[in-house]
């Protein structure tokens, strides 16, 4: 436990030291308030279930925050490359502390990141006609950092495999990004074509987008299969991930 | 731990595929006995294999076949217990250069399991043992190279292994960093006698100061002496010339290895005599001094310099 708490306070601490990163960090989410709030909302007329409630603003909302996890999230999943390139990384694997360390230090740094991030825009939803409970704020947050959670892990599986960031980013268009296109956060899935809908099916950034706009009040109640496979993004990848890391092989130092 | 084996490496090999090209094999059926309590030179060229069989020793790569024992334990299945006895020095600084040394070390001491007084005790003993007391609030990506080289010795041995292991521990510094970094090695072992040391390096000095000298080329043990005896094998001279006269020196009875252009000729006085003075009727530039081991290492693996970094 104490490596964990050690390697995630090292996070932290790095997060604060780079200025950049923090602006990054804050600027972000009040880019996404001022497009949401002032070029959506009047761009687009509500016309489908979903939308009716909210507008396509409130529509957006959750689509957005999601895009700020993925974003954040693949940070937190670089950072494993960077480690390695300048050495921390290896010192960390041939040391007696656990695999599950390194994956927790990252999962729970760049988690508390994208909670950062997000949290303003759950929290002043209501701006866009969101009518969340203070309930479902918390939970539409949980299931943000679960998300969050799961593509870092996802993430740190790819990083693990590759060298540079230049190769990450590759690797990140063609995985990650589709993954959030294909989670409902532009298009419900109700319109998506056949074979579109069993791949969004079984994207579990679907259900992570779901379980986040159902607790929002935004479309359907998202019930215990988005709950289920939110959760279990999370606890699945984080796995994978330290049995991945156990090998103490590849390319980790 | 005195009079048994810190690493014993039966059979080792060690292969990195590759795609559309022949596997690169960097460890060649490797045998070699480390004693404990021993600082050893693991000496050789570019691609010989040092930094792998580092690598293997840490579990940071498998080998393919063989047998490698870390301080008694089987490496492929050690756990956390000998990682707990083995302190390395990489090539690069394992430090975060985001973090003072103090936060650096502190970390390192959570990854061994203390916290709170004990580590900042460790601390404080390890950064003034390196003369890094008053650096302690820095950070590492304000240190020059040597004080960074420092600070990674003073993390590899927070733990206080039994085993510390040093790839090219010495890269990158200029002369004077070097040879403190050096000195600074040879006072720690002092004040940790029981501790085995082994140093991969291509440099003559730096074998020059360890007890023994593990010479590798092509993933193979060529040599494992002492730097004296590793010299002693070579006769009393080493007589260095243009390559295109190692014939002329080998009809003359010495022992002769070539490469890169050069020759270096070794054997007894009366023969490096008589070679000295065929040379000089013929005009040929040479010159004759006590085999170094430098010698010892070109005769040894002068011909298989070629090929590219260690892997």
């Amino acid at each position: 436990m104490n490596a964990a708490i050690a390697l995630t306070k090292r996070e932290l601490i790095r997060l604060l030291r780079e200025p950049t990163r923090i602006v990054a960090l804050l600027g972000t989410t009040l880019l996404f308030w001022l497009v949401i709030g002032a070029g959506f909302s009047g761009s687009f007329a509500p016309g489908q279930s979903e939308t009716q409630s909210t507008g396509f603003a409130g529509y957006l909302l959750p689509g957005m925050v999601l895009m700020i996890a993925l974003f954040g999230s693949i940070m937190a999943a670089i950072s494993l490359i960077q480690d390695r390139q300048e050495g921390f990384l290896q010192s960390v694997l041939v040391s007696p502390a656990p695999a599950w360390s390194v994956v927790a230090s990252k999962t729970l740094a760049g988690v508390l990141a994208v909670l950062i991030q997000t949290a303003p825009l759950l929290v002043g939803a209501r701006l866009l006609g969101v009518e969340a409970t203070v309930t479902g704020t918390l939970l539409a947050l949980a299931a943000i950092a679960c998300a969050s959670a799961g593509i870092i892990n996802v993430g740190m599986l790819l990083a693990w495999r590759i060298n540079s960031v230049s190769g990450f980013h590759g690797v990140m268009n063609l995985v990650l990004l589709p993954m959030w296109l294909l989670s409902g956060a532009l298009f419900p899935i109700d319109g998506a074509a056949g074979w579109m809908g069993i791949v969004m099916r079984a994207n579990p950034l679907h259900w992570c987008h779901r379980a986040t706009a159902g607790s929002l009040g935004i479309g359907a109640e998202p019930g215990w299969i988005a709950w289920g496979v939110t959760v279990g993004f999370a606890l699945v990848s984080a796995g994978v991930c330290v049995l991945q890391i156990n090998t103490r092989s590849a390319k980790g130092a | 731990m005195s009079g048994s084996v810190a690493i014993s490496a039966r059979d080792l090999c060690t292969r990195f595929p590759r795609r559309r090209a022949e596997d690169i094999l960097a460890l060649d059926g490797l045998t070699l006995d480390i004693s404990s309590s021993s600082w050893t030179a693991l000496l050789g060229p570019n691609g010989s294999g040092k930094s792998t069989l580092l690598k293997s020793v840490t579990r940071a790569v498998t080998p393919a076949s063989g047998e490698l024992r870390v301080l008694g334990a089987d490496a492929s299945t050690s756990d956390a217990s000998v990682r707990r006895r083995l302190g390395v020095v990489f090539q690069a600084p394992g430090l975060d250069r985001l973090l003072t040394i103090r936060e650096n070390l502190l970390t390192q001491c959570a990854l061994f399991g203390w916290s709170g007084a004990a580590a900042r005790e460790r601390v404080a003993a390890h950064a003034e043992s390196v003369g890094l007391t008053d650096r302690l609030n820095d950070r590492v990506g304000s240190l020059s190279g040597g004080l960074a080289r420092r600070a990674d010795l003073a993390r590899a041995l927070l733990s206080e292994p039994d085993l510390l292991l040093l790839d090219e521990p010495t890269n990158g510094l200029d002369p004077e960093a070097r040879a403190s970094f050096l000195d600074l090695l040879e006072r720690t072992r002092a004040a940790r006698p029981a501790m085995t040391l082994v140093m991969s390096t291509h440099l003559m000095d730096e074998a020059e100061r360890c007890d023994t000298v593990a010479l590798l080329g092509g993933g193979r043990l060529i040599a494992h002496e002492t730097p004296e005896a590793l010299r002693a094998d070579l006769g009393e001279r080493a007589l260095h010339t243009a390559e295109a006269h190692a014939s002329t020196l080998e009809q003359l009875g010495l022992r002769v290895r070539s490469g890169d252009g050069r020759a270096v000729a070794t054997g007894d006085l009366d023969l490096a005599a008589h070679a000295s003075a065929e040379l000089t009727r013929a005009s040929v530039e040479f010159e004759v001094r006590s085999p170094s081991l430098e010698d010892v290492y070109l005769a040894h693996a002068g011909n298989r310099s070629a090929g590219g970094g260690d892997p």
